[in-house]
């Protein structure tokens, strides 16, 4: 097929070739010579986050032998609300509660924001949340 | 969670068994490797109320045993 004389459209034409040659291709000895090109240099990215650091950690809390405070944050994830509403009234059930706090993120793919965070801190003992699909 | 064990709550996390090691792995992350995971079968989301109740017994002794822990 004969392309018009549009650098930027052979240019495209070049990059799409080289793209779709198969993948054995590219693993031929000499096949970056033959090209008459170097080879690029190759990044290699570890997926490994850093671990953040924990100096600003503060001491956990021990629960008094009184009521808890239980703080539940819903991840809005199908089901969350539910479960996490059966699991509460297990533990007033089984433990003293004196107050439960709950709130849910707008969407599973956010974090929890500082206020959410901040209420929770001043308000819960403990806070329940779930990671499921 | 993570932030909310750095801010000295008590944080615990319901993670479907499939989760697991993705939930190690971002606690290992965040710093906070000891965050407890309270095991359930996966999955849980479109699951009947009775599968969901299923998963929440599942899930509560983890959580009373964890309170009683940090009772003493």
């Amino acid at each position: 097929m004969r392309l018009p004389a549009l650098p930027g459209l052979r240019a495209a034409a070049n990059i799409a070739a080289w793209r779709f040659l198969p993948l054995a291709a590219y693993c031929l000895p000499g096949f970056y010579v033959l090209k008459g090109t170097t080879m690029a240099k190759i990044f290699l990215v570890a997926p490994d986050a850093p671990m953040e650091d924990v100096t600003q950690m503060r001491p956990g809390r021990k629960l008094g032998s009184g009521g808890i405070r239980l703080g539940v944050l819903d991840n809005s994830k199908a089901n969350a609300d539910h479960l996490l509403n059966l699991i509460v009234e297990g533990v007033k059930k089984e433990v003293e509660v004196d107050t439960v706090v709950m709130k849910r993120k707008p969407t599973s793919s956010r974090p929890a924001t500082d206020e959410m965070l901040d209420e929770f801190a001043r308000e819960a003992d403990l806070v329940l949340s779930a990671m499921a699909d | 969670m993570a932030q909310l064990t750095k801010r000295g709550l008590i944080a615990a996390v319901v993670c479907s068994d499939t989760f697991m090691k993705l939930g190690t792995a971002q606690a290992n992350v965040f710093g906070v490797p000891d965050l407890p995971l309270l095991e359930i079968r996966h999955p849980l989301g479109g699951q009947s109320m009775e599968t969901v109740r299923e998963r929440a017994a599942a899930a509560l002794p983890q959580l009373l045993k964890l309170l009683r822990e940090k009772r003493s």
